[in-house]
């Protein structure tokens, strides 16, 4: 129950401020990968660059939960869609074994012309799952969202919250190993948000999960390991939630006092 | 690569029926749309052709089955063309939030182009029997060259997809392209023997397929092999290479898209 499900090893990841040469580095670069083999200028920031990700590490073993807290723009984001395999590090590692369920929005590939029904097979296909898998568990996910009366209806003529409702369901309901989680517990009616809390709690005993969230008392309910994160870089690691709060807080109170949030690399 | 691709049926098929079924569930007159433009389009150079206003040379079959058939694999090129455009942005929502097999995009532009293409030659298949055209044992060749035609039109496609994705100039010039490209094709037209307009059957790579498709169907003569096993080879080894660089850009489109 111990193995090493994410091993983020040394990861830096660079963006750019300006669209324009955004742009221009976007198509260098692809062009580069594609003709040259190779990332250019891995290691040196381009004008208007900056690191948004730098030489981050952790482990996260098999019933660990992870909460990844900071201010706006500390990274956090960019370190999950690294995580869930969307963008490449520029530098650094990673492993991530099982499989991983990123849930860094709701309802993904809802089609608004199709039922409620259809679009359940088309999500949980997305999230890799085959049509006969989520026949099984088929029930469950309409039990779990509540919406048995109209899962027939078109996906348009749903309310926002059954939508993000059902997309929470399905997400829940494909027993993953890995699960990433961004900002999304904060949907549905205060009753459904306890059920997705409890539900939540017993997976985290059987799988890895990272939570990103700016809801202090969120993190320090679920989560059994922490990481600050500021400007790209981790102020604090471990298991001291004590501690953690006193960096976390500091945070703040230090942007608040200057004019700028202080801009790196420019 | 390949197991990425065998891991993308699944999600391919589901974003091709997603695709399918909302296409035609707003739609009255459904599968019509398949076939109906280049048949009216098609019908309007018949037009011009019997009343003289054009003259576009002889034929070796009726004009109206040399035009209407050409029309229809003009059309199906021009499905593939696009077809990977639109089923990017079909995607495009859960491109940037959630980690698929990239390769269900090309999947399911494929699935969809085919599906297109087989509602097309049915109809192709009634306009050659109302003009009595007899299938000649040649026309066997004919699934084979017709798939090189899709993957030449899906290759070019993902191309511009990419770059359009960084820069919209690609996507204006990709749809200019369009319309110009037709009248350097023999369709409606059989393909030039002079000089500066023989040309565009030596530099347009659709040329020799539209033309061997179209002989192979409805005329059985035999078509001059060099050119076309030369287009073949290059549009695999072309839909590879387009493959590999899709693959390869994703990521940085990815990041520079907003989730």
């Amino acid at each position: 129950m111990s193995e090493t499900l994410v091993r983020v090893d040394q990861v830096s990841k660079k963006y750019c401020r300006r669209l324009r040469y955004s742009l221009r580095y976007g198509l260098a670069d692809i062009c580069a990968e594609f003709f040259a083999g190779g990332h250019n200028h891995r290691d040196t920031l381009r004008p208007h660059e900056f690191w948004a990700l730098k030489n981050v590490s952790f482990e996260i073993k098999r019933g660990e939960c992870l909460g990844l807290v900071g201010p706006n723009g500390a990274g956090k984001s960019t370190l999950m869609r690294i995580l869930s395999g969307l963008i490449l590090p520029n530098q650094g590692n990673i492993t991530v074994s099982g499989h991983v369920r990123p849930l860094l929005g709701l309802g993904i590939g809802f089609n608004p012309i199709l039922t409620g029904r259809e679009n359940v097979y088309i999500n949980a296909s997305f999230l890799g799952f085959s049509k006969k898998q989520i026949s099984r568990k088929l029930d469950e996910i309409v039990n779990f969202a509540g919406i048995e009366s109209s899962l027939d209806a078109p996906v348009q003529h749903y309310s926002s919250g059954m939508r993000a409702r059902l997309g929470f369901a399905v997400a829940l309901h494909t027993d993953p190993d890995v699960l990433l989680m961004d900002g999304v517990l904060a949907v549905g009616d205060e009753a459904f948000r306890a059920k997705c809390f409890e539900a939540l709690t017993r997976l985290s005993k059987k799988a890895a999960v990272v939570l990103v969230s700016h809801s202090w008392k969120q993190v320090q309910r679920m989560c059994t390991d922490l990481i600050v994160l500021n400007q790209g870089e981790i102020v604090f690691q471990g298991r001291d939630f004590v501690q953690g709060a006193r960096h976390y807080r500091r945070l703040f109170r230090r942007d608040a006092n200057e004019d700028e949030p202080e801009e790196t690399a420019e | 690569m390949w197991r990425d691709l065998l891991a993308s049926r699944e999600l391919g098929w589901r974003l091709f029926v997603r695709s399918f079924s909302a296409r035609y569930r707003r739609s009255v007159f459904g599968m019509t749309w398949a076939f109906l433009p280049p048949i009216l389009t098609g019908l309007f150079f018949i037009l011009l052709q019997s009343r003289k206003v054009v003259h576009f040379g002889d034929t070796d079959i009726p004009y109206p089955v040399f035009v209407l058939t050409g029309m229809m694999l003009w059309q199906i090129f021009l499905d593939a063309l696009n077809s990977p455009l639109e089923a990017w942005n079909d995607v495009k929502a859960a491109l940037p939030r959630i980690y698929f097999p990239r390769e269900a995009v090309i999947v399911s532009a494929l699935l969809n182009v085919i599906s297109e293409s087989l509602i097309k030659l049915i109809v192709l298949a009634g306009i050659l029997v109302f003009f009595g055209v007899s299938l000649s044992p040649a026309a066997l060749c004919f699934p084979a060259l017709l798939i090189i035609l899709i993957l030449l039109g899906l290759t070019i496609g993902l191309v511009f997809t990419v770059l359009g994705q960084i820069y919209s100039d690609f996507l204006s010039c990709f749809k200019l392209i369009q319309p110009v490209w037709f009248f350097l094709t023999p369709v409606v037209y059989p393909p030039p023997e002079v000089f500066p307009f023989s040309l565009i059957t030596i530099f347009n790579p659709v040329s020799p397929l539209l033309t061997a498709l179209r002989t192979v169907l409805a005329d059985g003569a035999i078509v001059p092999l060099a050119p076309l096993a030369i287009v073949s080879i290059l549009t695999l080894a072309g839909f590879y290479m387009g493959w590999i660089f899709y693959r390869i850009s994703v990521p940085f489109l990815i990041e520079r898209m907003n989730a």
